[in-house]
């Protein structure tokens, strides 16, 4: 094996963890895992709602544009998929790589929050508040608790690409933007399942 | 290559069976529109389980991790689709 072949077969094991190697740790899968059994319970007890007064429910998912929920998934996605781009980076111990990707994952965050302010204005403006019916408690509920979620995210996503640099010394940092990672993607898993329950069903 | 090609036919007849079905539901407009709930959930799953293997990297995880969240992806589709259906028969 001469040099460039020992250096494409270790940028190759830098871009996926070794077999035995874990990713993130342990507390926050934990954490995520938690926050993931309280969204169902938060969503056993919408369809319970929903099945008691289906027409209402029915009306008030028409006053919601879809065309909001399908842009808001797609930008997740892409932002979910440059967060795993900024976690190989920082195996391969590449803080440009790592730095660019967190911005790129960063401004679809900032483009989901401006959409996700839009609509609320919208929907603000033409009368419906938490306060309008059962529907529309449940609506504002939801997605800012989830909007919460993105906020914090792009909170641990920013400190992470200003400190990339670490990337090349630090073995903790790597495992903590696996850890930002984990969650941010996990928000995009909770978007994944808000979106059809809300907007599609 | 053993495992694919095991594993084939069984996908294929699947596929075939899922695909007659589709079209019955074409046929059946009725039938369609009521699985389009279904469809539409089971897409979701589908996501949030692809996001989960390929971006968490659930494969990687410590522990039991990856059985506890797949079940959680089926847990949270089944609430949406079989609390949908009660609904739906309630009206009926």
């Amino acid at each position: 094996m001469d040099d460039s072949e020992k250096q494409a077969a270790a940028s190759a094991e830098a871009l996926q963890p070794a077999g035995r190697r874990e990713v993130g740790t342990e507390g926050l899968w934990i954490f995520v895992f938690i926050d993931m059994v309280i969204f169902t319970l938060i969503f056993f007890v919408f369809m319970t709602e929903r099945l008691g007064d289906y027409a209402l429910f029915e009306a008030g998912q028409r006053h919601l544009n879809p065309y909001f929920g399908v842009g808001n998934t797609l930008v997740l996605l892409s932002s979910s998929w440059l967060v795993v781009e900024a976690v190989r980076g920082a195996r391969a111990q590449q803080p440009t790589v790592v730095r660019r990707r967190l911005l790129l994952a960063l401004l679809c965050g900032a483009l989901f929050v401006v959409s996700k302010i839009i609509e609320y204005r919208a929907k603000l403006v033409l009368g419906f508040t938490p306060a309008t019916d059962p529907f529309f408690s449940f609506y504002f509920f939801i997605t800012f608790v989830h909007f919460l979620h993105v906020l914090a995210g792009m909170l641990f996503l920013n400190s992470y690409r200003r400190r990339s640099q670490r990337c090349l010394d630090s073995k903790i940092y790597v495992t903590g933007l696996e850890n930002v990672g984990l969650f941010w993607h996990y928000v995009d898993v909770l978007w994944i399942f808000i979106f059809p329950l809300l907007y599609l069903i | 290559m053993t495992a694919t090609a095991a594993r084939s036919p069984v996908v294929i007849c699947l596929l075939l069976m899922t695909l007659t079905l589709m079209s019955f539901a074409l046929f059946e407009g009725q039938v369609l529109a009521s699985l389009a709930t279904f469809v539409i959930v089971a897409i979701a799953a589908c996501k949030a389980r692809l996001v989960m293997l390929h971006f968490m990297e659930l494969t990687h995880a410590p522990g039991n991790w990856r059985f506890l969240y797949e079940t959680w992806v089926f847990v949270a589709a089944a609430i949406i689709v079989i609390g949908h259906y009660v609904t739906l028969t309630r009206i009926d």
